[in-house]
């Protein structure tokens, strides 16, 4: 039974202050963005959003966003279901590696940025071994390959998260289904596509919206490994706003983070569509 | 069959779980030995008795952190019952706000926040990290999808019994959802443990920075040092990682759609 | 079920160990880096009207060490619990050495003042040591004064051990409350909590009296063995 209005008692503190400090924020940002001029602000419609649209960085940082993402989300979520197939079928120790593959996430970034300086950085372990069989090394950290360091590190921090999930819901599967599987001879892919596969798909789609939420968390290792003004494959957005932010540059950040909200409503808009249509044809199908 | 198979990769999980546990390894092997004086303990000494500063911040980041987490349970506890299991005005809206809210990267409204923290005077103290921080909109988000799975039941026995509503989440929904709680709290800790966007934007001094930013941002210097204060940064997430062991792998798995 | 819960007390304990292990540190460690400030003596540049029209001073020689260009100068810095003093090297050519002085351009901070050059340490000075400045710092070494000191602590120190003794069983015992919180023994473990913090306030306030002169302590760190041997 749900009782009108009650709830909203219980809602106000988040309520307030989401609205006081996300929420406003975010409307003084629209603001910024149609406006323009130092002290005294004008509006000036939509001129914000052309300049930007033009301008070159904010497209590069548009377009390594969403490469780093399509790249980093699938790799991830796919080896991330293999790996819990296998998680299975481990009878001892499973504990220990879950956790394992868990810690990556919670460990601190100085850390991670520590190994991965003594991995790849210019005396680090990587260009020893190189030069050690004649090749040369170079600060792998300032090349394109950034980008490539960037993308193993995600698979590295995130994958555990994505495998619990995974394990969790695979171990409500009932064993007896894979028996009578196996009692009509399937194999073990056709056990997976017809089983697994599908009661995953719910996980998979949650676990979509988490990993895109945590690829835009990776800034955070782009920036301490890049600094400010990264290599240009790894120049992402919110390199973009960061810089923005020291100029004082507020027209373009405004129009930069509604364009950025406006895409994800977009995206989220596009997948939630998609997730009634599925859940619809299940229902029917 | 099962576990044959099980026992052949078992070697080669290992090795990998062992990768994934790599930095800790490695700060630990560089925290006791550089390159010209071989195996010595005086980082660690530099770090837990010679000066103390490393050890405030550690406390101090330590109870900022608790705080922040600690608030940013109850709010979301609080507002999760709310969404759950009471309909109100733009319930839905808001809460489809919050989640697009929550996949947002914070620096969208990192500009915004700078000045409206600096209107309300909390810039450069804690208080412009705590508070924001305690109302995320993620732990309401999280604390909704599984209040939502508390049988209503338990609640229409226990308002009959005279219950009012602060009792009802303190009795009833939180044990019942206990495992999500308590990854929610490991989490957001987790999360404020690791903050560095905030400190080095809303906080002037290099004093005021919690441990966190202290550790990303002393990026020369004696390496020995790095590592002690490297793993002191461990010990707090680790103790909770293994201590809620449980509540975590249960807690994670609570969340689905569908 | 049992299993788990057992592990889940070990790890309670050890947390608490270790949380109780690094506040009885953090005490430590403040009063280890106040003992190992290194008195100095400083001294401002002297100058007579002419000297002055030109922008020069007069420092001591004593004020260069084994580099003949460079000094240290004493600069208060903003720690974490105030303003500390910090030594600094900075180079100063002398332009011409006469006896016991030099003659070295005019040496001014930020705000207009004449820097504070050490004249003598009680250890060779590194840059960014933290010193504190003693007016007869040099006198006090060589006319007695800290080796009477010296002795009164060594008198003192059986009083000191017993008193650490009990600070610590006592800590032990309230670290040993602490482990059942976890059973949910909540008065328990406050009584232990308070035990532990009360403790630690006794054991911060009591090292505020040790005083130990800094020349009897090595001069790398308070735990170099080495140290005290040669000594």
């Amino acid at each position: 039974m749900k009782k009108r209005n009650n709830g909203f008692l219980l809602a106000s503190p988040a309520l307030l202050g989401f609205l006081v400090f996300y929420f406003a924020p975010f409307l003084i940002t629209c603001w910024y963005s149609v406006s323009f001029g130092i002290g005294k602000r004008e509006f000036v419609g939509l001129v914000n959003y052309q300049e930007l649209f033009e301008n070159e960085m904010f497209l590069l940082a548009v377009k390594n966003t969403c490469r780093y993402m399509l790249v980093t989300v699938p790799v991830t979520l796919g080896a991330a279901v293999g790996l819990s197939v296998v998680l299975r079928h481990v009878a001892r120790g499973v504990t220990f590696l879950r956790l394992s593959f868990l810690y990556p996430m919670i460990m601190p970034i100085a850390s991670i940025v520590l190994a991965v300086q003594f991995f790849c950085g210019d005396s680090g372990f990587l260009n020893r071994m190189l030069t050690l069989t004649g090749m040369q090394g170079t600060d792998w950290l300032h090349t394109s390959a950034a980008f490539w360091i960037l993308c193993i590190l995600y698979f590295w921090r995130f994958i555990g998260y994505y495998v619990l999930i995974y394990f969790a819901k695979l171990q409500m599967i009932p064993g007896e289904y894979y028996e009578y599987a196996a009692l009509y001879g399937a194999g073990e892919w056709q056990k997976f596509r017809f089983i697994t596969w599908p009661l995953l798909i719910p996980a998979v789609l949650f676990t979509l919206v988490l990993s895109v939420m945590n690829a835009f968390r990776c800034y955070r290792e782009a920036f301490l490994l890049g600094g400010n003004y990264p290599d240009d494959s790894i120049y992402l957005l919110q390199h973009f706003m960061n810089n923005n932010i020291r100029n004082l540059n507020y027209q373009k950040i405004s129009a930069a983070a509604v364009s950025i909200l406006a895409m994800l409503l977009l995206v989220s808009a596009a997948g939630y569509a998609v997730y009634r249509l599925v859940k619809r044809r299940r229902a029917y199908g | 069959m099962d576990r044959n198979k099980g026992k052949k990769s078992l070697p080669a999980l290992f090795l990998l779980a062992l990768l994934f546990l790599f930095p800790v390894l490695y700060m630990l092997f560089r925290s006791v030995y550089t390159a010209g004086d071989g195996i010595s303990f005086l980082s660690y000494y530099e770090v837990l008795l010679g000066r103390p500063e490393y050890l405030v911040r550690f406390f101090r980041s330590l109870g900022m952190c608790l705080l922040i987490a600690a608030g940013q349970t109850l709010i979301s506890c609080l507002a999760g019952t709310a969404f759950a299991k009471y309909r109100f005005i733009g319930d839905r809206f808001w809460f489809a706000v919050f989640v697009l809210f929550m996949i947002l990267p914070i620096q969208v409204t990192l500009l915004p926040n700078y000045i409206l923290l600096e209107m309300l005077g909390f810039l450069n103290s804690w208080k412009a990290l705590i508070i924001p921080a305690v109302f995320s909109p993620f732990g309401t988000v999280w604390l909704t999808f599984v209040f939502r799975a508390v049988p209503d039941g338990s609640l229409d026995a226990a308002r009959i019994d005279g219950a009012n509503q602060l009792q009802l989440i303190r009795y009833i929904i939180t044990p019942a959802a206990k495992p999500a709680v308590v990854t929610l709290f490991v989490l957001t800790f987790t999360e404020s443990w690791n903050m560095v966007e905030q400190p080095m934007i809303f906080l002037e001094r290099e004093q005021d920075y919690p441990l966190s930013v202290f550790l990303a941002a002393v990026s020369q210097g004696d390496i020995g040092i790095q590592s002690v204060c490297g793993l002191l940064c461990l010990v707090p997430v680790t103790f909770f990682f293994l201590y809620y062991r449980e509540e975590l792998t249960d807690g994670l798995k609570d969340v689905l759609w569908g | 079920m049992g299993m788990i819960k057992m592990t889940k007390k070990k790890i309670w304990n050890a947390g608490c160990v270790v949380l109780v292990l690094l506040l009885l540190c953090t005490v430590i460690s403040f009063h280890v880096e106040r003992l190992m400030r290194i008195p100095v003596e400083v001294v401002r540049g002297s100058q007579s009207e002419e000297e002055k029209a030109m922008r020069l001073a007069r420092i001591p020689l004593s004020c260069y060490g084994e580099d003949p260009s460079t000094v240290f100068y004493v600069e208060e810095q903003e720690g974490l619990f105030g303003m500390e003093l910090v030594a600094h090297t900075k180079e100063v050519w002398p332009i011409e050495t006469a006896e016991d002085m030099a003659l070295v351009p005019e040496q001014l901070d930020d705000d207009g003042l004449p820097l504070q050059i050490v004249r003598w340490s009680v250890y060779p000075l590194e840059d960014g040591d933290l010193v504190v400045v003693q007016e007869d710092g040099e006198s006090r070494m060589l006319s007695g004064v800290n080796a009477e000191q010296l002795q009164e602590l060594k008198k003192q120190l059986p009083g000191m051990a017993v008193c650490l003794f009990v600070l610590l069983a006592f800590m032990a015992l309230g670290t040993w409350n602490l482990f059942h919180l976890q059973s949910r023994a909540y008065k328990r473990g406050l009584a232990g909590a308070v035990i532990i913090l009360a403790c630690l306030g006794i054991l911060w306030a009591g090292l505020w009296t040790l005083e130990i002169p800094r020349e009897y302590l090595p001069p790398e760190y308070i735990l170099d063995v080495k140290g005290y041997v040669n000594w």
